[in-house]
């Protein structure tokens, strides 16, 4: 759609198709409102200030992210400390009770001599 | 600048209110189409911003508009600057890394939750049978041995449904 512009005269407005979600397009609306824009300006303004703030916001994100990420390791690791000795556990009873069995088969085996 | 409604979606449809939560995001998925009159200009500031970022056209410009409309004011957004150049670099690389250990967490809870009930029902059994044949005393006692169905179906919602139960 953009690549479109190179073949247009110069100056000359190009229009563009923008899928928003519902949220957002509810601030964008919200933002209309408030500054008492047209469309077409304030998608112009908001759009400037989005690549103006790109890396600013991206940092923002990143951080909320790493937040919410190290919230989730911490959930993870302590769910995987129950679940790890729950298999080990198992592991060691299975063990534990094959080899008593083994035990009191062999007592109870007669004697070879 | 000419201004353009042209293909705006403002019919309103009478929805049913969500009821959980899929539905709710589902339902801010949906998208608005807009079309939007920008001068040339802009337009081809654009679309070097775009490319230098590599973002597609379809990705980007949403994600430019939900940076714009960000309600930050300009001292929070210095502030911001300012945390960005000295902690960018260290916080890209401690994500990496706690990406990386969440995401071996998660694989190795989903790998044993795939088993969870037979592990649990083996390892009670296991635990019944060396008691009452007195093999092992005591018995270790352990926090899921009163594990009722709610606290499998939690470790079955997060780790193998993704809480889309």
């Amino acid at each position: 759609m953009l690549g479109r512009i190179f073949g247009k005269k110069k100056c000359a407005p190009v229009t563009i198709d923008v899928c928003l979600d519902r949220a957002a397009n509810d601030r964008f609306r919200a933002f209309i409102e408030k500054n008492g824009l047209d469309e077409n300006t304030a998608f112009a303004q908001v759009l400037e200030r989005g690549m103006a703030n790109y890396w600013v916001q991206v940092f923002k994100q990143l951080r909320q992210n790493y937040s919410l990420l190290e919230r989730a390791s911490k959930e993870y690791s302590k769910d995987n400390e129950v679940l790890s000795e729950l298999e080990q556990q198992t592991d060691r009873l299975r063990s534990f009770l094959e080899m008593k069995l083994h035990e009191k088969t062999l007592s109870t085996r007669p004697s070879m001599k | 600048m000419k201004a353009s409604i042209r293909g705006l979606h403002r019919k309103k449809v009478a929805q049913p209110k969500s009821t959980d939560l899929i539905t709710a995001v589902e339902k801010n998925r949906e998208e608005r189409h807009l079309k939007i009159t920008i001068q040339t200009d802009l337009a081809e500031k654009l679309r070097k911003f775009l490319k230098e970022k590599a973002l597609s056209e379809r990705w980007g410009v949403p994600l430019l508009i939900e940076y714009g409309l960000s309600d930050e004011t300009e001292k929070d957004l210095d502030e911001l600057k300012s945390d960005m150049q000295s902690q960018m670099r260290e916080l890209w690389r401690k994500y990496a890394l706690m990406k990386f250990k969440a995401y071996g967490l998660f694989t190795e809870n989903t790998r044993i939750t795939m088993k969870l009930n037979m592990l649990l029902s083996e390892n009670w059994s296991l635990k019944k049978r060396l008691k009452d044949e007195r093999l092992l005393d005591p018995v270790p006692s352990n926090e899921w041995d009163g594990w009722s169905n709610t606290v499998t179906e939690n470790y079955y919602r997060k780790y193998v449904c993704n809480n889309r139960l």
